[in-house]
C-alpha cells in the first residue's frame, strides 16, 4: 500500500515537527557550516584540499549538480519524480505543459529547489560522518529523551494548571485605582445573554480583569513595551512619543458621577481617604452591566502624547474644518440668545502650545492657528477672549500640569485676566489673592494614558488655586428645574481623590449654581468643558450668580433656562480639543436646538 | 474563544489536556476532543454553532448516501449526492459571507434597492466549509474512505486547534489518525514548544505590530498621515498579518501534535520568497494547495485554457479572503505577477543576484498588503497619496520621526525573525547530533524549558496588558 503522497513536497525544515524526508546530508552540512572545528573526513572521501582556492577548484571540477545548471537538475528531478501529482505541482506553478515547455517548467521548479539542491550536493565538500550509536546507548538515549520530553510537556501543563487553579482562589477586586475604573465582575448566568454571546465576552473580561498576579503581569508588560520602544537618546531633554489607548470619553467607569461626587463630598471631612479596593463585596452582575463598567468605550481616539523631559502633552492637530464647524455652533448660540444677553467665547490652548518643540507649535499642530481660525469665523457681536497671549507671557510659571492635560489654577487666573481685559472689568492682582496648595502630589490623567510612564515620575504635580476675594456657596442640580440642590465643594481644601484637578468644582455636573457674596446683581451662565472648572471660581469676584452647565449632562433647552433666570452674560469656554469632541458638541447641539440639516453629521456627533 | 486569551490558556486548555489524558480508548479520547471543540466554538458563536453542526451533518449524510451507491451501476446517482453535498456545504458560506456583496453589486449594476440582509459571519465558516468540502471531493474521487461515525466526522470538522484560523486540514491527511493515534513523548513536547512559540509570536509580535497599524493606518488621521508614518504602518501590517496568521498555524499544529495529529505546515517563511510564485508556495500553503487541487486541476490545469483556469483560481483565492472587491483585486494582483514570472521574469531573476529578487519582491508584497488591508478602495487611494506625499503632504514629520525611532529595533527584529534564522540557530546548536541524541542532552532540556517558560510568562503578561484600560473620569 503506497503511502499517500503529501501535498507539500516543499517541506520546510524549520519547525520542531520532524520532517522525515530531510536528507541526512542536509543536517550534516549545515552543522558543518556553523561549527568552527573541522571534523575528520570520512575514509571513503578522497583527501581534499584545505585552502579556499583549491577547494573552489575542486568544487568546480567535481561533477556536481550545481545551481548554475538548473536545467540538468530539473530534468533529472522531473524524471525521478514521476508521480502525476508531483508533476501537476510544477505545472500549476509554472503553468506550462511538460510536453510543450519542459525547460521552463523545469527551470521554475529548479529555481525553487536550487537551494535544496546545493545543500544536497555533497561532492566536493567535506562530509561529516553521522555518529552511529550502539544499541544499548541508543536505548538509554531514547529513555532519557522521553523523560526530558515528558518533563517539558509537564512543565507547560503544570504552569497552566497552577495559574488556572489560583484563579478561583484569588481575591477579587472591584476597582482598579490605576485605571480609574471598576473591574469586571462575574457575570450571572442568563440564557438570553448566553445566546447573544454577551455572557462569554463578559466572562472573558471578568477572567482577564481578575487574573492572579495581574499587577505584576502589568509591570512585566510595561517592561516589555519599554524594551520594544527603546532607542538611545543623546539630548538632555528626551522626547518620547506615546500613543494613548482609545478613550472612553467621560462615560463608563463609575456609573453615576453625581452620586460619586456626593459620596466624595461626604468624605471630604474625613481624614485622607483612599478608595478602598475591596470595600464593596464583589457581586455577580448582569453580563451587559459587567461589560459596561469596563468596556463601554466610545469609539473616540485620543491623540498621540509627547513626553519632553518629565512633561507629558497631548499633540494637537489643527483642522480648519473642525474649527470652522465649532465657530458655527457658537454663532448659532449667539443668534438664539435674547437681545440683551452677551456671548463670550474663550478657547484655551493646550500645554503643547507653550512647551512643545517648534514642530509641535506650528502648521498642522498649531494651537494658535486653531484659535485664530475659530475667532475669525465667529460673529463680530461675540466677545472673544485672547487667553493665548496672556498665558504666553507667563510660560515660565506653573500654568499647566506636567502629568495631567489640564491647566493649573494659576493658568486659569491668567485666562481670567484676559477675560477681564476683554469685558473691561477689573481683575484683582495676584498678590492680593490668597493662595492655597493642595496636600501632597499627584500624577494625573496623562500618567495613566501613557501607561504609567516612569519618565513622568519626577514631574509630579500639585494642585493649587487662588481664593477669590468674595465668599460663595455652590449647589448643583441634575436638571433645569433646580429641585433637590446638592451642596457642592466649590474649592475643596483637601482633594478627596487622587487627581488634584478635582479640587476645582469637584468635577463635572449637569447644572451648578454659585451664589457669590458680591451682590452686584449680575449673572453669567458658563457652558464649559473640564478646563472651565479651574476658571469659573474667579468669576465669583465679578458676578453674583454663576450658572455652570456641562452640555454632556444637561439636557433641557438652554434658551428657556437663560430667559427664565434672566441671565446677563453667557460664556462658552473650551480648550482646543473640544472642537473635535463629538460628545460635547452633541450635547451642545441638543440643548441649543442646533439645526440638523445633515443626518450623517448627526449620526456621528449625536 | 481565541487562543490568545487568558481564559483559553488557563481555564480551557489545562482542563482539555487533563481530560484528554484520562480515557484509554481512542473513541473516548475523540469524544473528549469533540466535547471541548464544540464548547470552544459555542463560546464564540453560541447560536451559530447550530449552523456548523448542521452543515457537517448534511455533508456526512450525503457522503454516506454517495457511498451507498454502487460506483459502476449508479454513477449518476452517486454524482447527484456528491453535487448535493457540495451545494449544502457551500450554500451557508455564500449566504453568510457573500450575500451582502452580491446584493450590493446587483443594486449597483441594476440600480435596484434590494435591502442588504446583513448577516453576521459565523466564526471560522470559511475554514470548516473548505474542510468538509475536501472530504466530500476526496471521497468522490476515491482518495479517502467513508467516515461512518458521525461523531468522528464532526470532530474532524470542528477540531478546535484548526477550527477558527488554522490550516485547512484535509480529511485524507488525518483519516488514519482519527481512528488510531499515539502521542509520543516527543509529540507532546514538540507540540507544547511549538504552541508556546506560536503564542509568543501572536502576543509579543503580532499584537505589537497591530498596535502600530492602529496608530497609523487605522487611525482617524489617515488623511493627515505623513509619508513616513504611512510607510511604517504598511510595513507593520506586513509583519502583523504574517505573524498573526503563522502564529495561529503554529499553535494549531502544536496543539494538534499534542493530541497525536500531524498537520501539514501552513507557512514556510514566505518573506524569503524571491518571486510571487514562490511566495504562494510558502504563504497559506493549505489554501493554495486546496485551490490547486480542487479548482485549478479539475478545471483543466495547464492542459487546456490555462489562463482562464488561472484567472478563476486566483479570483477565488482573493475572494475567499473577504467579500469585497479589494480582496478579489488582491488575488488578481498576484495573478498578474505570476503570469509575468512564468513568461520570462523567473528566468531573469534566477540569473541575477539574489538581492535583485528582493528589490522586486518587497514592493510587490507590501503593496499587495496595502490592497488587502484597505477594504474601501478610496481609503487605499488616500493611503497611497499620503505615502507618496501627493497634494503637499510631507514625508518627514516629528511624529513620524519619533515613531520610527521608537520602533526601529522592534521592526528589525520582526524582519529578522520572519526569516528562517531560528531553525538555523537550532540546527547549529544541535550540531552533528541526531535528533534523538540531542534530545537526550541535558542542555536540550534546559534550553527548551527556559525558552518555554520565558515565552509563556511574557505572553501572559502581554495578554494581561491587553486588559489594561485606563479610563479618565472627566476627559474634557
Amino acid at each position: 500500500m503506497q503511502e499517500p503522497i503529501p501535498r507539500n513536497t516543499h517541506k520546510p525544515t524549520s519547525n520542531p515537527a520532524p520532517v522525515k524526508r530531510k536528507a541526512q546530508g542536509e543536517g550534516r552540512l549545515q552543522a558543518q557550516s556553523h561549527s568552527s572545528v573541522r571534523p575528520p573526513m570520512a575514509a571513503s572521501q578522497q583527501s581534499l584540499p584545505n585552502n579556499r582556492l583549491d577547494k573552489h577548484a575542486a568544487y568546480k571540477a567535481a561533477d556536481c549538480r550545481m545551481i548554475k545548471r538548473p536545467q540538468r537538475l530539473a530534468n533529472e528531478h522531473s524524471r525521478a519524480n514521476g508521480s502525476r501529482q508531483g508533476m501537476a505541482e510544477h505545472r500549476l506553478t509554472s503553468g506550462s505543459q511538460p510536453g510543450v515547455n519542459a525547460h521552463a517548467a523545469a527551470r521554475n521548479h529548479a529555481y525553487a529547489q536550487s537551494k535544496a539542491a546545493s545543500r544536497r550536493c555533497t561532492k566536493g565538500r567535506q562530509v561529516v560522518p553521522q555518529i552511529k550509536e550502539a544499541p544499548e546507548v541508543r536505548q538509554a538515549m531514547v529513555h532519557t529523551a522521553n523523560r526530558y520530553n515528558k518533563i517539558i510537556f509537564t512543565t507547560l501543563l503544570g504552569f497552566l494548571v497552577i495559574l488556572g487553579m489560583l484563579f478561583p482562589l484569588w481575591p477579587k477586586q472591584t476597582m482598579s485605582k490605576d485605571e480609574n475604573r471598576a473591574l469586571a465582575q462575574k457575570p450571572a448566568w442568563n440564557w438570553s445573554e448566553v445566546f447573544s454571546g454577551e455572557y462569554s465576552s463578559a466572562m472573558d473580561s471578568y477572567y482577564a480583569d481578575q487574573f492572579p498576579f495581574r499587577q505584576q503581569l502589568l509591570s512585566i508588560n510595561r517592561g516589555i513595551s519599554a524594551a520594544r520602544n527603546y532607542f538611545p537618546q543623546k539630548s538632555d531633554e528626551q522626547i518620547h512619543l506615546i500613543t494613548a489607548k482609545k478613550d472612553s470619553g467621560g462615560k463608563g467607569g463609575v456609573e453615576n458621577p453625581e452620586e460619586d461626587l456626593f459620596s466624595q463630598a461626604e468624605e471630604t471631612t474625613a481624614a485622607e481617604t483612599e478608595v478602598q479596593e475591596t470595600e464593596l463585596q464583589p457581586k455577580e452582575v448582569k453580563a451587559t452591566e459587567a461589560k459596561l463598567h469596563t468596556q463601554d468605550q466610545l469609539d473616540y481616539e485620543t491623540s498621540n502624547i509627547v513626553i519632553i523631559g518629565n512633561r507629558a502633552m497631548e499633540i494637537h492637530y489643527y483642522s480648519p474644518d473642525y474649527t470652522a464647524e465649532y465657530a458655527k455652533h457658537i454663532n448659532h448660540l449667539a443668534s438664539i440668545l435674547p437681545e440683551k444677553t452677551r456671548l463670550i467665547s474663550m478657547v484655551v490652548p493646550t500645554a503643547v502650545a507653550f512647551y512643545g518643540t517648534e514642530d509641535l507649535r506650528t502648521g498642522t499642530y498649531s494651537n494658535f492657528e486653531a484659535i485664530q481660525n475659530i475667532y475669525n469665523h465667529e460673529d463680530s457681536s461675540i466677545f472673544k477672549v485672547d487667553a493665548y497671549s496672556e498665558l504666553a507671557k507667563h510660560v515660565e510659571e506653573y500654568i499647566y500640569f506636567r502629568t495631567d492635560h489640564h491647566w493649573t489654577g494659576l493658568g486659569a487666573y491668567y485666562a481670567y485676566v484676559a477675560f477681564c481685559d476683554a469685558m473691561e472689568l477689573e481683575a484683582a492682582p495676584l498678590e492680593q489673592l490668597e493662595r492655597y496648595d493642595a496636600e501632597g502630589y499627584f500624577l494625573g490623567t496623562l500618567y495613566g494614558y501613557t501607561d504609567k510612564s516612569p519618565l513622568l515620575l519626577s514631574g509630579e504635580d500639585q494642585g493649587m488655586f487662588y481664593l477669590p476675594q468674595h465668599d460663595a456657596s455652590y449647589n448643583y442640580y441634575s436638571d433645569a428645574k433646580m429641585d433637590d440642590p446638592i451642596p457642592g465643594a466649590l474649592l475643596a481644601y483637601s482633594a478627596p481623590t487622587d487627581n488634584h484637578y478635582m479640587l476645582y468644582l469637584g468635577g463635572d455636573v449637569a447644572l451648578g449654581h454659585i451664589e457669590s457674596e458680591n451682590k452686584n446683581g449680575k449673572s453669567i451662565l458658563v457652558l464649559k468643558d473640564s478646563f472651565g472648572n479651574a476658571f469659573i471660581p474667579y468669576l465669583i469676584d465679578q458676578y453674583q450668580d454663576i450658572y455652570v452647565v456641562d452640555p454632556r449632562r444637561f439636557t433641557d433647552p438652554l434658551i428657556d433656562f437663560i430667559k427664565a433666570q434672566e441671565i446677563d452674560d453667557v460664556m462658552v469656554i473650551n480648550y482646543t480639543f473640544a472642537v473635535s469632541n463629538p460628545d460635547w458638541l452633541g450635547g451642545f447641539e441638543l440643548i441649543t436646538n442646533y439645526p440638523q440639516d445633515e443626518p450623517e453629521a448627526e449620526a456621528s456627533e449625536g | 474563544m481565541v487562543f490568545s486569551s487568558l481564559f483559553f490558556l488557563y481555564a480551557f486548555l489545562p482542563l482539555c489536556l487533563i481530560a484528554y489524558s484520562i480515557p484509554r480508548q481512542i473513541k473516548h479520547k475523540n469524544w473528549v476532543l469533540l466535547a471541548f471543540s464544540l464548547f470552544f466554538y459555542a463560546w464564540g458563536e453560541p447560536f451559530w454553532i447550530i449552523q456548523m453542526v448542521l452543515s457537517g451533518t448534511l455533508v456526512y449524510a450525503c457522503a454516506r448516501l454517495m457511498e451507498s451507491c454502487d460506483k459502476r451501476k449508479e454513477p449518476g446517482l452517486r454524482k447527484t449526492f456528491f453535487v448535493l453535498s457540495l451545494v449544502l456545504a457551500l450554500l451557508p458560506l455564500l449566504v453568510f459571507k457573500y450575500s451582502d456583496f452580491f446584493i450590493n453589486n446587483l443594486n449597483v449594476i441594476l440600480g435596484t434597492e434590494i435591502p442588504l440582509p446583513g448577516f453576521s459571519l459565523p466564526i471560522g465558516i470559511s475554514f470548516y466549509t473548505f474542510q468538509i468540502l475536501s472530504y466530500s471531493i476526496d471521497l468522490y474521487r476515491g482518495k479517502c474512505k467513508l467516515q461512518k461515525r458521525w461523531d468522528y466526522f464532526l470532530l474532524y470538522q470542528s477540531f478546535f486547534p484548526q477550527l477558527i484560523a488554522g490550516p485547512i486540514v484535509r480529511y485524507s491527511d488525518i483519516e488514519a489518525r482519527l481512528e488510531d493515534r499515539k502521542s509520543t513523548p516527543q509529540d507532546i513536547s514538540q507540540g507544547a514548544q511549538r504552541f508556546v512559540l506560536g503564542l509568543a509570536k501572536k502576543c509579543l509580535i503580532a499584537n505589537y505590530a497591530g498596535s502600530l497599524v492602529e496608530q497609523t493606518l487605522a487611525s482617524d488621521r489617515l488623511a493627515q498621515l505623513s509619508g513616513l508614518e504611512a510607510l511604517i504602518g504598511i510595513i507593520a501590517f506586513t509583519f502583523q498579518i504574517y505573524y498573526d496568521f503563522s502564529a495561529y498555524s503554529d499553535m494549531a499544529i502544536g496543539l494538534g501534535r499534542i493530541f497525536g495529529f500531524q498537520f501539514l505546515e501552513n507557512f514556510d517563511y514566505p518573506y524569503k520568497s524571491r518571486s510571487a510564485t514562490e511566495f504562494w508556495r510558502r504563504w497559506h500553503i493549505s489554501l493554495g494547495s486546496f485551490f490547486r487541487d480542487y479548482v485549478y486541476i479539475p478545471l483543466g490545469g495547464n492542459r487546456r485554457r490555462q489562463y482562464f483556469n488561472l484567472l478563476v483560481t486566483w479570483f477565488l483565492t482573493g475572494f475567499w479572503h473577504g467579500a469585497s472587491w479589494n480582496f478579489i483585486l488582491w488575488g488578481l494582483y498576484y495573478l498578474i505577477f505570476i503570469v509575468i514570472e512564468k513568461a520570462f521574469l523567473l528566468d531573469r531573476l534566477e540569473r541575477l543576484p539574489k538581492f535583485v529578487s528582493y528589490i522586486y519582491m518587497v514592493p510587490v508584497v507590501v503593496f499587495g498588503w496595502a490592497l488587502f488591508y484597505f477594504t474601501d478602495l478610496s481609503d487605499l487611494g488616500i493611503f497611497l497619496s499620503r505615502l507618496f506625499c501627493a497634494n503637499g503632504g510631507t514625508f518627514l514629520t516629528l511624529e513620524g520621526k519619533l515613531l520610527l525611532r521608537q520602533n526601529i529595533f522592534a521592526l528589525i527584529f520582526c524582519l529578522v525573525f520572519s526569516l528562517p534564522l531560528w531553525p538555523r540557530l537550532q540546527k547549529a546548536i544541535q550540531g552533528q547530533r541526531s535528533k534523538l541524541a540531542w534530545q537526550s542532552q541535558k542542555s536540550y532540556l534546559v534550553l527548551s524549558l527556559t525558552q518555554m517558560v520565558i515565552l509563556l510568562v511574557l505572553s501572559t503578561a502581554s495578554l494581561a496588558g491587553d486588559s489594561y484600560n485606563p479610563f479618565l473620569y472627566f476627559r474634557f
